[in-house]
């Protein structure tokens, strides 16, 4: 069955990029720097490119000009802005119910 | 070999468009993440799925193009691979008739033997009729971009029967009773196992031509969506028998396997081409399942 686009799926790395590109244009390598620096999930550079290449096929990020054919920077599409906003949101609603549950349960709950 | 060199060897193996989209940045980023086997295997994992699933910066009509390409190059290569794993398969339970096998072992045997003579007189009929639309249409226009790679599988094919008639004629098999270095059970002198390991080399570099410019002519001819729609579903139709036939070879080694009686070199001889099937009805599923979807829905489904 296919995956819903908002399904809460934490490491997913087209996620983890298009949230890395949530804060400005980067290139492949810096996207890597900042997942693992944020979330201290290693992508590696062929999982990268292949969430990129998904990524761009479907509208969600777009390749920028660049001098360096070899850097070129991505960025976050509108379109992709809004994807990203309305998985965020459910993650959130799925974290506040997790939450809520814990909170409620007598031996589990949060203190 | 240089971790660069050897990272570079495995970009050649990714799809070319995606290469061309993004060869120089990948390749630029493996070498800032500086090398190791997680680097490397990384890279090889990602370039089978991108074989897979071919994604970079396509949609609409020529996504659903490109997946259907990708689907039907993709099962034809590993259909073609199969035939070879099924003659490996065949070879080790076959030539040397295993003890007690007359029992539904060999039931699976005869079935999937069956199924594969079935499946490859539709897909040779359907692929040259393929091949017939794409060569025609070449030799009109004088496209030897299509061309060369559409007639290249023929050259190489009677190559191989050339080369396997050379082989038959340096073993003495053409006459019985003179076998000098390849008997009934294989090779017994070193000379006999450098003429088989030369005849492998020679069909796998033969298989790999084959399939490779096949997929080349199919990329170059461009074929119209309905004509890729009915290659799709012949792809299917390989799937399903590949899937039928890796399912009578494992209840047939697994029978062979319980009787025993064939050494333990026919053993492996058996369960390698078994192990490989299991593979190549999986990634055949896998694209084909893919390739319906875009017939239906698009590749974006």
């Amino acid at each position: 069955m296919p995956r819903r686009v908002e399904d809460p799926n934490w490491t997913d790395p087209g996620l983890l990029v298009m949230a890395s590109l949530a804060e400005g244009s980067k290139h492949g390598y810096a996207i890597i720097g900042d997942v693992e620096a944020t979330t201290g999930v290693r992508l590696g550079p062929g999982t990268l490119y292949g969430a990129l290449s998904r990524l761009e096929q479907r509208g969600l990020i777009e390749q920028l000009d660049s001098d360096d054919p070899r850097r070129r920077p991505y960025r976050l599409t509108s379109h992709g802005s809004a994807v990203l906003a309305e998985r965020l949101e459910h993650m959130r609603r799925f974290a506040a119910l997790g939450r809520k549950r814990l909170a409620a349960s007598p031996t589990l709950g949060l203190a | 070999m240089s971790t660069s060199r050897f990272h570079r060897l495995i970009l050649a193996v990714y799809p070319e468009r995606f290469r061309d989209r993004y060869g120089d940045e990948l390749a630029t980023v493996a070498a800032d993440c500086g090398g190791g086997w997680r680097v490397t295997f990384d890279l090889a994992v990602s370039a089978a799925k991108a074989r897979l699933n071919p994604g970079p910066i396509t949609s609409g009509s020529e996504g659903r193009r490109l997946r259907l390409e990708t689907t039907t190059s993709t099962v034809f290569a590993l259909w073609v691979w199969s035939t070879v794993a099924v003659a490996l398969f065949a070879r080790a339970v076959d030539d040397q008739p295993v003890p007690g096998l007359r029992s539904w072992g060999w039931g699976a045997y005869a079935v999937g033997n069956v199924i594969f003579s079935l499946s490859a007189a539709v897909i040779l009929i359907v692929g040259f009729l393929y091949w017939l639309r794409v060569v025609v249409a070449a030799v009109r226009t004088g496209n030897r971009a299509i061309l060369i790679p559409a007639a290249l599988p023929v050259a190489v094919v009677v190559l191989w029967l050339a080369g396997t008639g050379v082989l038959a004629v340096a073993t003495n098999h053409i006459r019985p009773g003179n076998y000098r270095h390849i008997t009934a059970q294989g090779p017994h002198t070193a000379g006999g196992w450098a003429l088989l390991a030369i005849y492998a080399l020679f069909t796998v570099a033969c298989v790999t031509v084959c399939t490779t410019s096949s997929r080349r002519a199919l990329r170059e001819a461009e074929l119209t969506p309905p004509m890729l729609a009915v290659s799709s579903v012949v792809a299917v139709t390989a799937s399903v028998a590949l899937a039928a036939i890796t399912a009578c070879a494992v209840i047939c080694v697994t029978r062979v396997l319980m009787i025993g009686g064939i050494g333990v070199r026919d053993e492996m001889t058996a369960i390698g081409p078994v192990c490989f099937l299991l593979l190549a009805s999986a990634a055949a599923a896998t694209s084909s399942v893919r390739g319906l979807r875009a017939v239906r829905t698009g590749p974006g489904a």
